[in-house]
Order: C-alpha cells, then sequence, then structure tokens
C-alpha cells in the first residue's frame, strides 16, 4: 500500500463515536459534505467529536494531555461505559478524486491505543498505519511530533486556543511552525549537507597536505643522501693508495702475518684485517684480564703447600683412632666398676635398713631363745654396720676413677676431631687454589697461542714464576695495541675506500629517487591545490547558500502575506488597523516571525494580541490559522476542523465569517462548530450550495444522557436562487 | 506628466470590473432617483450595491436612502434566501477625522436591520483600494496550487546560479543529488 496514490488528501465521509469521552453508546455521524456545521448548547458533546477525530487521527489529545492529574487517570474511556471497556473511533475516509473509501479504527484507552486503516480490504495496523495515515492526510513528515504541531496548527483550531498562535508561542516558535509549513526546513537541510561536504573537502585537504608534506620530506632527504655521498666520494682515500699504504704500514708495524688473505685487494680483505684486528684487540684484552687475575690470585696463596697438610691430617687421623679405642677401653671399665659399686651399695643398704630396725629392739636377752646377749658389743657392730662401709667406698672410688678416665680420652677425642676438620678445610682450599692455579695458566697459555701470530713472548715460564714476567708481557701488549690501532685506521680507510667506489656506483640510483620523488612532490602539490580550488569553490557556495536561503525564505513569507490579509479584509475587525502581517526576522536556521497589524493610511502598526480587543484578536489568529492551513505545502490537510471559533464576535464578524465561511469550503472540507443557534442558522443558510452540487449537512447536538448526545442530521441540497438583477428591468 | 485624477464613475467602473472578473453580472442603475447611479453586482449567492462618495455626509446623507431601495428590490423577489446576502458597499474618498464621522462610521456598520454596509473611507485617488474592498465577494487567494508548487529547493538553486562566479553545472548537480537521496553523502 502506497501513500504516494494518494492524489488529494483525505476528507470524512463518516464517524462512528463508541465509548469516548461524552459518547457511550455507539453514533454514527454523516460527514460526507464539503461542509458540516454542528450546533447545540455548550455541554451536548461537540467538543467530544472533534477530540474524537484528534484522537483517532494523532492517538492523544494534546490539550487534556496537560490537564491530567496521573498518568492513570482516563481520560480517554467513557465514564459511565462498562469497566475495562476500550474506546473505538472510526471514521470512513476518501480523497477528492478517488471513490475508493478506506476505512480507520482506533481503539484503546488513556494508557494506549492501536489504529488500523483497511484500504480495499488491506489492513495496516500499529505503526505501519499510523505513518501511512499521516502521509496520507497530506503531512510531509511521519514525526509524531511535528505532525501533531502540524495538526493543530493548520487542521484543527480548538476552542479557547483560538488565541493561541498569537500569545502562547514564542517568536522563535512561531518562526519555526511557520517555517516548516512552508516547506523551508529542507533548504536547511540541503545547507547542512554542502556544509557537510565542505568539511569533508576540508579533511581531504589536510590529508592531501599532509601527503605533501610527507613527499616534501622524501624529496629532502633523496637529496641529502645524494649530497653525503658526495661529500664522502669528495673526501675518500683512492682504493689502491689505500691499500698499498696498508700493505706497507702493515709491513712496517710488523703485522704482515694478518694480511695473508686470497684476494689481498678486495674491500672484503680489508673486512678480513678489521675483524682480525679486532679479534686480537679482543685477545689482548683477555690477557690483561687473566694477568689481573692471576696477580690477585697469587696474592691469595696459602701458606702451607697440600702435600704438607696431607701428612697433618695423616698423624692427627692415626692419634684419632687411637683415642677412639682407648675410649672404648675406657668406656667397658667404668661400666663395669658402676656395676660392682651398685651391687656393694645395695648389699649396705640392706644391713643397714635391718641394723636400723634391730637397733630400737635391742635388749640383754634373746625374745627367742631367752639366751643372754651382749647389748654393747651388738650395738657396737650394729653402729658399724649403720656407718659407711669401707668396701663402699673402695668400689664408688674404682668407679669414679674409670669414669674420669673415660671422660678425659672422649675430651682428647674431640680436640683431635676439631684439629682435623681444621687441616681438612685448609687442605680444600690449598687444593682449589693450586686447580684454579692451573686453570688461569692453562687459559693463558691459550690465550697466548691465539696471540702467537703477534710475536707473542716466549717462553712461558713456570707458574710460580708467571707475575714476575708479567711486566713483559704488558709492555709487549702494549706496543701491540699501538700497532694494532694503527692497522685498523689504515683498514677503515680501504673500506672507506671501497665505500666510495660503491656509492659512485650508486649515484645514479639515488638520482632516480630524487627525480621520483620531486615527481611525487608536484603531484601531491597539485592534488593539494585541486582540492584547496575545490575547498574555496564549495564555501563560496555554501556561503551563497545561506545568503540565498534568507531571501527564499522571505519571499516564501512573503507569499503568506497576501493571504493572511487576503482572510483579515473580509473580516476587517478593526476599523483603522486594516492590514494583518508578519514582521520576520530571518537568521540562518533561525528567526523570528511576530504578528503585526498596520493602519495603511498612517502606517502605524501593533501586535494584534497586544493592541487588538479579544474579539478583534481572535479574528486575527483565526486569519492567521486559516492562512497556515491553505498555503502550507508541507501540511495540506483535505479539511479544516473549527470547534466554536466564534466566541466574543460581533455581528458584522459573524457576518464576514459566516460569508468566508462559503469560500472556505470550495478549498477543503469544512467542519465547523458553534454554540449559538443564531449563527449555526446563518452559517446553515449561508453553506447551502446555489450553483454546483454541493452539499451540507447540519448536525445539532440537541441533548445529552448517559449513553452519548442526541444528534439530529439534515442533509441540506442545492437549491437555485432567481436572479433579481434579470427581474430589475 | 501629471497623474489623472480618476473620477467616482473610474471607481465604479474598476469595482465592477473586478466583480465581472469574478463571474458576477453588473449593471449600473439608478436605485435612487437624484442620486448619482450605483454598481450592481450579483451571482448565486450575493447581490451588492456600490457607490462611491466624495465626502462623508455625502454618504451619511445618502446610506438610509440607498439600503431601502435595496431592500425594496430583493423584496420583490419572494421566498429567496438573497435577503440575507445584499450589501451595500460605500466608500467615501476623504478621510474620517472627527469623533462624530467615526461615531456615524461605526452606526452604520452595525446598523444590519436591512442590509450589511461595508464602509470605507479616505481612499482619496486609490483605485486599487477596491481590491481589498471587493475581496469578500470574490474566492480566496489560490494560495493551495502556490503551496503545493512551492519547491524551496529549486527556488534556492535559481537563485544560486544568478550569481556568475558560481560553477552552475554544480549546483545544479548538488541540487539534483540532494533531491534524488535527501543528502550529499555520496558528494
Amino acid at each position: 500500500m502506497s501513500s504516494s496514490s494518494q492524489a488529494e488528501p483525505l476528507v470524512f465521509r463518516s464517524l462512528v463515536i463508541e465509548r469516548f469521552r461524552g459518547f457511550n453508546d455507539p453514533a454514527e455521524i454523516p460527514l460526507d459534505a464539503s461542509a458540516v456545521v454542528v450546533s447545540g448548547a455548550n455541554g451536548q458533546g461537540k467538543t467530544s467529536l472533534f477530540d474524537a477525530i484528534q484522537w483517532l487521527l494523532l492517538g492523544r489529545i494534546q490539550r487534556l494531555e496537560e490537564l491530567r492529574f496521573r498518568k492513570s487517570e482516563e481520560h480517554i474511556v467513557n465514564i459511565y461505559a462498562p469497566i475495562g471497556s476500550k474506546a473505538r473511533v472510526q471514521a470512513t475516509m476518501k480523497d477528492a478524486l478517488s471513490s475508493n473509501l478506506l476505512t480507520v479504527t482506533r481503539t484503546g484507552d488513556h494508557s494506549g491505543s492501536i489504529l488500523e486503516v483497511d484500504r480495499d480490504g488491506e489492513l495496516l495496523v500499529g505503526e505501519k498505519a499510523e505513518k501511512w495515515l499521516k502521509v496520507a492526510l497530506g503531512a510531509s513528515t511521519v514525526e509524531e511530533v511535528t505532525f501533531e504541531r502540524y495538526f493543530l496548527t493548520a487542521a484543527l483550531l480548538q476552542q479557547d486556543l483560538v488565541r493561541s498562535f498569537l500569545s502562547t508561542y514564542t517568536h522563535a516558535e512561531r518562526y519555526e511552525v511557520l517555517s516548516r509549513l512552508l516547506g523551508l526546513s529542507v533548504i536547511d537541510k540541503f545547507i547542512d549537507e554542502l556544509a557537510g561536504t565542505e568539511k569533508r573537502i576540508d579533511e581531504q585537504v589536510k590529508k592531501a597536505y599532509g601527503e605533501l608534506q610527507e613527499a616534501e620530506e622524501i624529496m629532502a632527504k633523496a637529496d641529502q643522501d645524494i649530497k653525503e655521498s658526495k661529500a664522502r666520494i669528495a673526501t675518500a682515500p683512492v682504493l689502491s693508495d689505500a691499500i698499498e699504504q696498508m700493505k706497507k704500514e702493515a709491513k712496517s708495524l710488523g703485522l704482515s702475518s694478518l694480511l695473508r688473505t686470497s684476494d689481498e685487494n678486495s674491500k672484503k680483505n680489508a673486512q678480513v684485517i678489521l675483524r682480525e684486528v679486532y679479534q686480537h684487540k679482543q685477545y689482548l684484552q683477555r690477557l690483561d684480564e687473566l694477568m689481573d687475575a692471576i696477580q690477585v690470585h697469587f696474592g691469595q696463596k696459602p701458606t702451607i703447600a697440600p702435600e704438607a697438610l696431607g701428612k697433618d691430617i695423616m698423624k692427627i687421623k692415626s692419634q684419632l683412632d687411637e683415642a677412639n679405642a682407648r675410649l672404648k677401653d675406657d668406656l667397658a671399665k667404668e661400666h663395669q666398676y658402676l656395676e660392682a659399686f651398685d651391687k656393694v651399695k645395695s648389699r649396705a643398704d640392706e644391713l643397714k635398713q635391718l641394723a636400723g630396725l634391730a637397733m630400737p629392739m635391742l635388749t640383754d636377752r634373746c625374745p627367742v631363745c631367752s639366751q643372754r646377749i651382749n647389748v654393747d658389743d651388738v650395738r657396737n657392730r650394729l653402729q658399724l654396720i649403720l656407718a659407711e662401709q669401707p668396701e663402699l667406698s673402695e668400689a664408688k672410688n674404682r668407679y669414679e676413677k674409670a669414669r674420669k678416665a673415660a671422660e678425659s680420652t672422649a675430651k682428647r677425642i674431640s680436640r683431635l676431631e676439631q684439629e682435623y676438620r681444621n687441616a681438612s678445610t685448609a687442605m680444600e682450599a690449598a687444593t682449589n687454589w693450586r686447580r684454579q692455579t692451573n686453570r688461569l695458566a692453562e687459559e693463558l697459555k691459550e690465550v697466548s697461542e691465539n696471540l702467537d701470530r703477534l710475536e707473542f713472548p716466549r717462553p712461558l715460564p713456570e707458574v710460580d714464576a708467571l707475575v714476575d714476567w708479567f711486566s713483559v708481557v704488558r709492555n709487549w701488549a702494549s706496543d701491540v695495541s699501538t700497532r694494532l690501532r694503527a692497522l685498523e685506521q689504515l683498514a677503515e680507510k680501504v673500506v672507506a675506500a671501497h665505500l666510495a667506489v660503491e656509492e659512485t656506483d650508486r649515484m645514479d640510483r639515488l638520482e632516480a629517487n630524487l627525480e621520483h620523488a620531486k615527481a611525487l612532490r608536484i603531484q601531491k602539490q597539485s592534488v593539494v591545490d585541486n582540492l584547496a580550488k575545490s575547498l574555496a569553490a564549495r564555501r563560496m557556495l555554501t556561503v551563497l547558500a545561506k545568503e540565498k536561503a534568507t531571501e527564499v525564505v522571505r519571499e516564501a513569507f512573503d507569499e503568506l502575506e497576501p493571504v493572511v490579509q487576503d482572510l483579515f479584509c473580509r473580516l476587517a475587525p478593526h476599523p483603522t488597523f486594516d492590514r494583518l502581517s508578519f514582521t520576520h526576522e530571518l537568521f540562518r536556521k533561525r528567526g523570528s516571525s511576530i504578528p503585526l497589524a498596520i493602519d495603511q493610511q498612517t502606517q502605524l502598526k501593533v501586535s494584534p494580541a497586544i493592541g487588538f480587543s479579544s474579539a478583534q484578536a481572535n479574528v486575527a489568529a483565526l486569519c492567521y490559522f486559516l492562512a497556515l492551513a491553505f498555503a502550507s505545502s508541507e501540511a495540506d490537510f483535505g479539511f479544516v476542523l473549527l470547534d466554536d471559533p466564534l466566541q466574543a464576535m460581533d455581528d458584522v464578524n459573524v457576518l464576514g465569517f459566516s460569508d468566508l465561511c462559503r469560500f472556505l469550503r470550495r478549498e477543503k472540507q469544512l467542519i465547523i462548530a458553534t454554540h449559538e443557534e443564531r449563527l449555526s442558522n446563518l452559517l446553515v443558510r449561508k453553506l447551502r450550495s446555489r450553483d454546483e452540487p454541493f452539499n451540507s449537512i447540519s448536525l445539532n447536538f440537541s441533548s445529552w444522557n448517559r449513553s452519548g448526545p442526541y444528534i439530529q442530521s439534515e442533509r441540506i441540497g442545492p437549491r437555485e436562487e432567481v436572479s433579481i438583477l434579470a427581474n430589475l428591468a | 506628466m501629471s497623474e489623472i485624477t480618476p473620477s467616482n464613475e473610474n471607481f465604479k467602473g474598476y469595482f465592477a470590473t473586478k466583480l465581472k472578473e469574478a463571474g458576477y453580472d453588473t449593471r449600473t442603475w439608478e436605485l435612487v432617483q437624484g442620486l448619482a447611479p450605483v454598481v450592481l453586482a450579483e451571482n448565486p449567492y450575493y447581490l451588492i450595491a456600490f457607490q462611491v462618495f466624495n465626502v462623508w455626509t455625502e454618504l451619511v446623507d445618502a446610506a438610509g436612502r440607498i439600503e431601502l431601495a435595496l431592500s425594496d428590490i430583493i423584496s420583490r423577489q419572494k421566498a429567496t434566501d438573497k435577503v440575507w446576502d445584499a450589501y451595500l458597499v460605500l466608500v467615501c474618498r476623504t478621510e474620517l477625522h472627527k469623533i462624530e464621522d467615526f461615531n456615524q462610521l461605526s452606526n452604520l456598520t452595525y446598523n444590519t436591520r436591512h442590509t450589511r454596509k461595508i464602509v470605507h473611507t479616505g481612499l482619496g485617488d486609490q483605485l486599487t483600494r477596491l481590491d481589498e474592498i471587493a475581496k469578500p465577494f470574490i474566492s480566496l487567494t489560490k494560495a493551495r496550487s502556490t503551496a503545493k508548487g512551492r519547491d524551496p529547493l529549486r527556488i534556492l538553486g535559481e537563485k544560486m546560479i544568478e550569481d556568475e562566479a558560481i560553477d552552475h553545472a554544480e549546483v545544479e548537480k548538488l541540487i539534483s543529488i540532494f533531491r534524488e537521496r535527501g543528502d550529499l553523502a555520496s558528494v
């Protein structure tokens, strides 16, 4: 389903309202006429009809959203409808040219609603239906907020909000609404996009400039390479001279042995020499380090030779073995004497116990046989027993003597073991020193062999004489180092001469590089120049577009002015201010639009919101609203909905407005409500067609109860009137 | 070269032409004996009588008589809704200054017992002021067709290429791409 098939915006054919605001029972309202006059006293449901259309098309009622106390407050479903009911508004619509009808249905409550569009049996639901409908209604946008603003500025003039265009909007908001409705926002977008392309070219210029700098650096480097190369060639020695000098000097330096390679003239040869020199310098350095290490090592030489220490260890070992054998004997004796002592002591202790018991019981007769006893003798003998016995003392002395002997032997063993350990440690240190000495000597020998090509001083002395010999070696090493350095410099010269020859060969390539870099730079410079030219042109274009956009905007506003004035002069609410206009201040993407009434005779100007009476200001606001409804290219709705627009208007304004409605209905479907019977009758009369097959419908909201409004509808067909002028003669 | 001062007849002729162009039948008719003839214009919806006066007192003196005469010719036609659509358009070429003149203007305008009277003053020699005075009786400005044909982007392009320093082909190309794609991302 495509909206592009819509040649004309949609108009209403009928409306079914059910359980919505003032409507409870389903009510079908005919709207298949170019003018519909809705009449009835206040509170009979007229505004609910306009609310139903607004809710159907927008999904919300803007003026009620602001009044709701809570989000959960129900403001859509009829208050007398069963709990949980959903409101439903269904319109049958058609466009002016096609005969196909479509139905648009919204069902829901305060928490949300769903829209369905049924066109030729093809059903659109939800978001798709919302978008399709907005375009089909004649709007250029499907964005909800903008569409709502369009609808409330150019389709529905709500009761009590007649003057909002004059008093609610700020000058800037009014400008924005006007600008959008006149389709001028496309210019802003175009200029934004143009500025975007300018930004992109600017970025390309910066990138190209960076590449140009890189190319310049490459060129400078190539140029520098050539200069440096030329300088090296200019200062380099002649190769053959350098080789000859090196040979000569090597001979005189006594280093001819290092020149023995297969190709003495090659660069490789010079490099081999340099490597040899380097290698020998490394050997000399190692030799120097070795001599230092050996000197330090000999400073730590042990006082006793390992051989002598070996003898000492053997001797201590022998003494230790002997002492251990003796300790074994001593311990056996100690054990033996201890057992003997224990036995004697045990027997003596028993006797002492018996003597102790017997002593108190001692009498002069035997208690068993009554034989007479020499008490003194027995007491003396018992006392002897109780005193220390000599054999116990002897046993104790023997044991003590054996224990002391064992103890003495153990001490001796301990001392010998310490001596053994000390001797062993010293032996190990002496052995290690000797091993290290051998290793250093071995390494020295090895290094010296590496240096033989440089006539290292020979023969090597014995190890103990090395340190004294080192002074000879150091003198030799110093001399050789000096000569090696000289040879090295000569070899470097040969290498430099070789490099100069190579650079001469390389010069063509370097010059080719420079030419290539120059060409690259020219190419990059050309890119930068072209882009800079494009950028300047695009900048000029953007500035011009901004400048001309102001003219386009001003002209579009100028187109609106005669429309406003066309409407205003028909109603002429003010005796002297007979022109209604705007004054616009235009800037890029913003501006301000201030409504203005002008006394054409005196050219005095006043804001209608300030200088007009309430009724006069209402007329001015009505003119602005209708002008936008007719002059908007972005929201060309097929209908105009006017909910009681004539409040506080006097008779002359009412007459002028009813005449105006005759012309309005020829341009758009006109649905107008009024609470004044006098005006509704006037409108019904005025809107009856007399020359064309237009129908009008009169909807009289005559009463209201809990079921909803009682609506009487009357279709008013065309009726021809006789000509008065024809009968005048 | 001095401009020719238009006569009252010129004013009536101009007004008649405007309404004729809008589809009205027009004729000049001596509606009130002794007064200058008025322009009568009629279409299926309106019957309009138009008269021009040089001074305000003449207008005030004649208004009542013209109104009655106009009502009289409508009333000869029985059962016509045009009784609601008779208009008396009166213009005075001089300006009003006195408060009593304004009072009289208000009384005239707001007395709609017989016909609605549209009164304009201070026209001087400005025939074109009649364009606006005739407007309530003719169709609305063709604002819708103007709006539908409005193409701000095309106008912008045309204005830009007026500048000779600008590459015209580039402007046309950019506008064409923008119109086709909705942006200039590919440029």
